[in-house]
């Protein structure tokens, strides 16, 4: 069931709405939180029911252990059960997510013929064993109050269904103090209005624009697979479709998610701010996935010594949690050269900083907006030849792709529809001009006008429209899944 | 908490009226994007002058009381309605199409066209029975053969149809078709449907490859997916809609569709469950089933592409079969079968004269001619009635009645006339009468080197026209397939080649150019076509200057295949049709001007007109074929003789079946010599002659006379024989 889905949209969430109206006005804030867990349970188990399990034990098995640590947090003890607990919940994520990965690569370097173990991945598995994980760190860190750690609130935080198949990987000390808070009439109102805003826009950016860019990028990158060269446009076209799908089509469903959210009256954190329009590549982090980018920051980068022990070691650093990152992504080389690229981007924006500013050009670089420009130009561009490898379905293919981006040789030809090229200007002018759903949101947060009912109107007219355009685009006959449901 | 740090000072006046504002707003907005997108769904698409395929056409205007058999696909190949008519002298028809289409839909179009009397029969694929949705299928061909479902419907029926159709089809629906001016219309192709397939049903005598999505399935995969089966809500509704029709005295019965393979219907356990169900639902509605599951099983011999289609062999044995269970059941409905071809065809030629003549014609342009091969004679003339597609050479019309209207110019001369050139099937010429506005302008002769000359109204200035060409005399037109001649299934009458808006007196001074045009050629005006050397009146038919007659046989029209669309597609490479004609005997000497040349010679791309003493062609390249006899001597030669234009010498390139080439100079002095040795006598000789040099003009544009035709070399003669 997508967010998507008309058995999404016109039966689960209108009746899962309705429920939680009723639990609201007839029930208690536990009554509330239970229906959601309920729900939420129920919308991952129409996936595959059998992972349910999966999701169930993991989330008792931590809450066990996260109950044992807070008995005496920052101890011995409690460390070895935070290193026993991130052990185990590495080791699920491994056995599903990377043994066949490994065994591949084990046949294939050693030629053991061991049998592939061809486990399915288990949807949001990448999402629950980090936001988890975070949970014991923290436990044992001691920055959880061991009265807050309930078990309904436990279950709800790692189970609300708006952010649990793909994000965004929300924090406890975000979540925790909302299902607690009783949010008054005018708020909830104004809140309930934002999400329906917000999950509209991100409709549109998924079913308009995403999607219609996806049979392109599918094209071009399949016959680079294929083992085809293409000629340079093809293959820019190509590079260029995927590189506006998955930011339409990820950022949509986090837009989506987040309305959702704000349904139940529950604010998820930002997961976009207009990552192409950043001028370099940390910035670009910045901006991009921005609640992976703080777990790899809080949880990865700052323990294995962040900027603490030396530039040298900074650089490692950067590289080895952007590696890793590349690999949270899925088990593919592919995936480890992506986050390797970026990891090498990181180091060269750090060392021109370090370099611009030992000579005083630091500030210029900075300020000057032909440098910036040029420097926007640089990292968009590192983006997408990333980009390509993170898509290409075989590490030859991506190598084919960027060889036929750069190496202006005659190979194949692949038109470009009128509508795809139509619809690629504008997500390229949606993308570097126009404000993003964070500053829409922040605009109807903040009115500048008097109140009156023309802003509701306003809001609600650009959120009807946009939900009208999603609804016909939606007509078409092949629909892409979220790209992010894969990790 | 980013909850509270958004605080505006204008919070607490946000409250459930804002919010219904918000709501208000939302929908309003979402119905007024989605009423738009209606709007511009209906006005694309929602109007129509006649039916948008065969199948409603059939069942919109054949006369009942019919037999009609409705279904998908597995009766429009399974169950032959004429095989039915036949043996049962009843009227049946088959508006089965495709088992992706709605079934209430399909009941909704019964309700409105079938009457008292009729008898419908269902053989309905598995999926009717179970699916609740719309399908792709029949969602993306509502901008197309099926038209009719949306223009039929009315309300929230059709805004639910509007809101179904993807934005994608509407707008590239215009946009990847065809051009209308290159492909056959929506009428011709249901006119070639009413030729070829009248009664609706049709079949392919071997199978064709697995259809996509058939290979890897199973039979029972392929009919019932995975699944589980059971009765649909829509399958429900449908049979309510069905009661309703009964009501009104139409019969409905129920068979069980044909399914074809020999793995089929194995998982009987879950079959039989699910076909019990269907029947038991059936039944309660007060229907029946005619016949046994079983007896709709074939063997995997009897397929086509699908495990839904019969081949021909299967279709008539599965229609004999369906015939005795009729009989048995004593289903038929009364009157006789009626000629169904006959009659669509011309209710079709009715249909073509609703829309109104179009007003957008530019005006007629006066002193040149406007040749009906090219796509540009379109802005001049409305083809609106009886006609073919543009297609080389010339248009077609498809009877002996057809309707033309043009734009007189504003300028219209006292006495203008317009001049119409072209050849009949067969040749020879035949009695024409023209009206315009209900009165008959002109009642003359037309066809084999005779134009014949409309005169135009003064008072109808910068006026759209029409007219009515009928041939009186000439009996009814037959098709090029029905005269054993080609592929063509067309029926042909008159093939109009050119028209010239002129003078009166122009007229003669033409016929002055083309004594000129002979000079050159050093021939006399005897040796062309003057049958009426007196000046034209109007009632007369005027000596034709150069006739182009393209082909008396079929060399220039199209082939169609089956009911599909059919542009021009010239059943060989080189453009000429299979051959029917005699071979060329030893020392024949064949005439090119003569009217017997067509027994022994195929004339494909690149002719002008037979004329008296030869034929011209154009100017770069222009193909032949013949027969030659199973056995020649080892020496035989082809000599060909003729004129160059202009008469100078000139070199030519002869290709033979593709593979040799002989380069040769072709003057008036003396034949050129095509050597035959080691030739293959089995299959037809082609020849194909080009002019690596080419620098023909027209007499035209040397000053001659008006004639625009590009001439080349003028084949006289043509003679197998011995070095």
């Amino acid at each position: 069931m997508l967010f998507t889905d008309p058995i999404f949209l016109f039966k689960f969430l209108p009746l899962v709405l309705l429920g939680f109206c009723v639990t609201s006005l007839a029930g208690t804030r536990a009554h509330r939180l239970a229906f959601l867990v309920a729900v939420s349970l129920v919308f991952y188990s129409w996936f595959k029911a059998e992972y349910l399990i999966l999701l169930v034990g993991s989330l008792i098995f931590n809450f066990v252990l996260a109950t044992k640590i807070l008995k005496a947090p920052q101890s011995k003890k409690s460390k070895l059960l935070l290193v026993f607990g991130i052990a185990a919940n590495l080791s699920l994520l491994g056995v599903y997510k990377y043994l066949g990965f490994f065994v591949l690569n084990l046949n294939e370097i050693f030629e053991v013929g061991l049998p592939d173990p061809a486990l399915l991945l288990p949807l949001a598995i990448s999402f629950f064993t980090f936001q988890q994980i975070s949970y014991l760190c923290d436990s044992h860190a001691g920055k959880i109050e061991r009265k807050d750690h309930t078990c309904l609130e436990y279950t709800i935080f790692v189970t609300f269904f708006p952010q649990l198949i793909a994000g965004p990987i929300v924090h406890h000390s975000e979540m925790m103090p909302q299902f607690k808070t009783a949010i008054p009439m005018p708020q909830r109102s104004k809140m309930f209005a934002e999400g329906l805003l917000l999950f509209s826009a991100g409709l549109f950016k998924k079913l308009v624009i995403a999607d219609a860019l996806a049979p392109h990028a599918d094209l071009v990158f399949a016959a680079a697979d294929d083992g085809q060269i293409l000629d340079f446009w093809t293959a820019w076209s190509g590079a260029l479709a995927y590189t506006f799908q998955i930011y339409f089509d990820f950022s949509g469903y986090s837009d989506m998610a987040i309305g959702l959210g704000l349904l139940f009256g529950i604010r998820l954190p930002w997961n976009f701010n207009s990552p192409y329009k950043s001028t370099n590549i940390s910035e670009f982090w910045r901006r991009w996935h921005m609640t992976l980018s703080r777990w790899l920051r809080d949880y990865l980068y700052i323990p294995l010594g962040g900027n603490r022990k030396g530039t040298a070691r900074q650089y490692a650093n950067n590289f080895t949690t952007m590696v890793l990152g590349g690999l949270w992504h899925g088990a593919h080389w592919n995936f480890v050269i992506w986050g390797a690229l970026h990891g090498v981007f990181l180091i060269i924006n750090q060392l021109f900083r370090f370099l611009a500013g030992r000579v005083g050009l630091l500030d210029f670089a900075e300020r000057a907006s032909g440098f910036r420009l040029f420097a926007w130009a640089v990292t968009l561009l590192a983006t997408i030849i990333a980009w390509v490898f993170f898509r290409a379905g075989t590490t030859h293919g991506a190598f084919n792709m960027v060889y036929s981006m750069f190496m202006m040789a005659e190979g194949i030809s692949i038109d470009v529809p009128s509508t795809t090229l139509a619809v690629l200007c504008g997500a390229a002018l949606v993308s570097f001009l126009l404000p993003n759903t964070k500053q829409i949101s922040a605009a109807f947060n903040t009115m500048k006008f008097k109140i009156s009912l023309l802003h509701p109107v306003v809001f609600g007219c650009f959120s009807g429209a946009a939900a009208g355009f999603a609804y016909l685009a939606a007509l078409r006959v092949t629909q892409s899944p979220f790209l992010y449901f894969n990790f | 908490m980013p909850v509270h740090k958004t605080e505006s000072p204008f919070q607490s006046g946000w409250g459930i009226s804002l919010l219904s504002s918000f709501g208000v707003a939302i929908l309003i907005t979402l119905v007024l994007v989605l009423y738009a997108y209606f709007e511009v769904v209906s006005s694309k698409i929602g109007h129509l002058h006649h039916p948008s395929s065969y199948k409603w056409l059939l069942l919109e205007e054949v006369d009942g009381p019919r037999l009609i058999i409705e279904s998908g696909s597995n009766s429009h190949h399974g169950l032959d309605a004429e095989l039915i008519s036949n043996a049962l002298d009843i009227t049946a028809i088959n508006i089965s199409d495709n088992a992706g289409y709605d079934i209430e839909q399909k009941v909704a179009r019964l309700a409105m066209h079938a009457n008292a009397g009729d008898i419908v029969v269902l053989p309905l694929e598995w999926s009717y029975y179970s699916r609740d949705h719309l399908t792709d299928d029949f969602v993306d061909s509502l901008p197309e053969e099926n038209q009719s479902y949306f223009t039929s419907v009315a309300g929230i029926d059709r805004i639910r149809l509007a809101l179904s159709l993807p934005p994608a089809n509407v707008f590239g629906f215009k946009r990847s078709a065809p051009p209308q001016r290159e492909a056959l219309s929506k009428i011709q192709q249901m006119y070639i449907a009413a030729l070829m397939q009248p009664f609706g049903h049709s079949a392919y005598d071997a199978p064709r490859p697995l259809a996509a999505g058939v290979e890897g399935q199973t039979c029972d995969e392929y009919l019932f997916g995975a699944s589980s089966l059971k009765v649909s809500k829509k399958f429900r509704r449908a049979l309510g809609a069905l009661k309703r029709l009964r009501k009104s005295g139409v019969e409905i019965v129920f068979a069980w569709p044909v399914v074809v393979g020999d793995d089929c219907y194995s998982d009987r356990a879950r079959l039989m469950q699910f076909a019990e169900a269907v029947e038991a639902t059936v039944n309660d509605a007060g229907f029946k089933f005619l016949g046994s599951l079983q007896q709709s099983v074939y063997p995997s011999h009897l397929r086509d592409d699908t495990p839904y289609h019969l081949i021909s062999a299967g279709a008539e044995i599965h229609t004999r079969h369906f015939i005795r269970i009729l009989e048995s059941h004593g289903i038929r409905p009364a009157g006789k079968k009626r000629d169904v071809s006959k009659q669509l065809t011309m209710r079709l030629y009715e249909m073509e004269l609703l829309p109104p003549p179009k007003e957008d014609l530019n005006p007629f342009p006066t002193n040149e001619y406007v040749d009906t091969s090219t796509s540009q004679s379109l802005d001049f003339i409305d083809f609106r009635a009886g006609w073919w597609g543009l297609e080389s050479f010339g248009r077609w019309m498809r009877s002996n009645e057809a309707v033309f209207s043009i734009r007189l110019p504003a300028d219209i001369g006292k006495g203008s006339v317009l001049s119409l050139e072209g050849a009949f099937l067969e040749g020879g010429a035949y009695r024409t009468q023209v009206f315009s506005e209900g009165v008959k302008v002109v009642d003359g002769t037309l066809g084999d080197s005779q134009n014949l000359l409309i005169p135009m109204p003064q008072t109808k200035q910068d006026s759209v026209v029409e007219f009515v060409l009928r041939f009186p005399d000439r009996p009814e037109a037959q098709s090029p397939f029905a005269q054993g001649a080609s592929a063509d299934y067309r029926t042909l009458s008159f093939h109009l080649h050119r028209l010239v808006l002129d003078e009166q007196e122009n007229v003669y001074v033409r016929t002055e150019g083309a004594s000129q045009e002979l000079a050159v050629h050093g021939l006399s005006t005897s040796e062309f076509v003057v049958e009426d050397a007196n000046i034209p009146t109007l009632s007369k038919s005027s000596p034709l200057k150069n006739s182009s007659t393209c082909g008396q046989s079929t060399l220039c029209v199209a082939s169609p295949r089956n009911n599909e669309e059919s542009a021009v597609s010239p059943s060989t490479v080189s453009g000429l049709s299979v051959p029917t004609k005699r071979a060329i005997k030893q020392d024949e000497v064949i005439s090119f001007g003569a009217a017997s040349s067509v027994e022994v010679l195929d004339i494909g791309r690149g002719w002008w007109g037979r004329e008296t003493a030869g034929r011209w062609m154009k100017c770069c390249e222009s193909a032949l074929r013949f027969a030659l006899p199973p056995s020649i001597p080892e020496n035989a030669i082809l000599q060909i003789s003729g004129d160059v234009f202009g008469g100078k010498e000139t070199e030519i390139l002869i290709t033979i079946n593709g593979r040799t080439k002989l380069k040769t100079q072709f003057s008036s002095v003396k034949p050129i010599v095509i050597p035959l040795s080691n030739i293959d006598t089995s299959i037809p000789t082609e020849l194909v002659f080009s002019f690596p040099e080419y620098s023909f003009q027209s007499p035209k544009e040397l000053g001659l006379s008006l004639d625009p035709r590009v001439l080349s070399v003028f084949v006289k003669n043509m003679r197998l024989t011995s070095a």
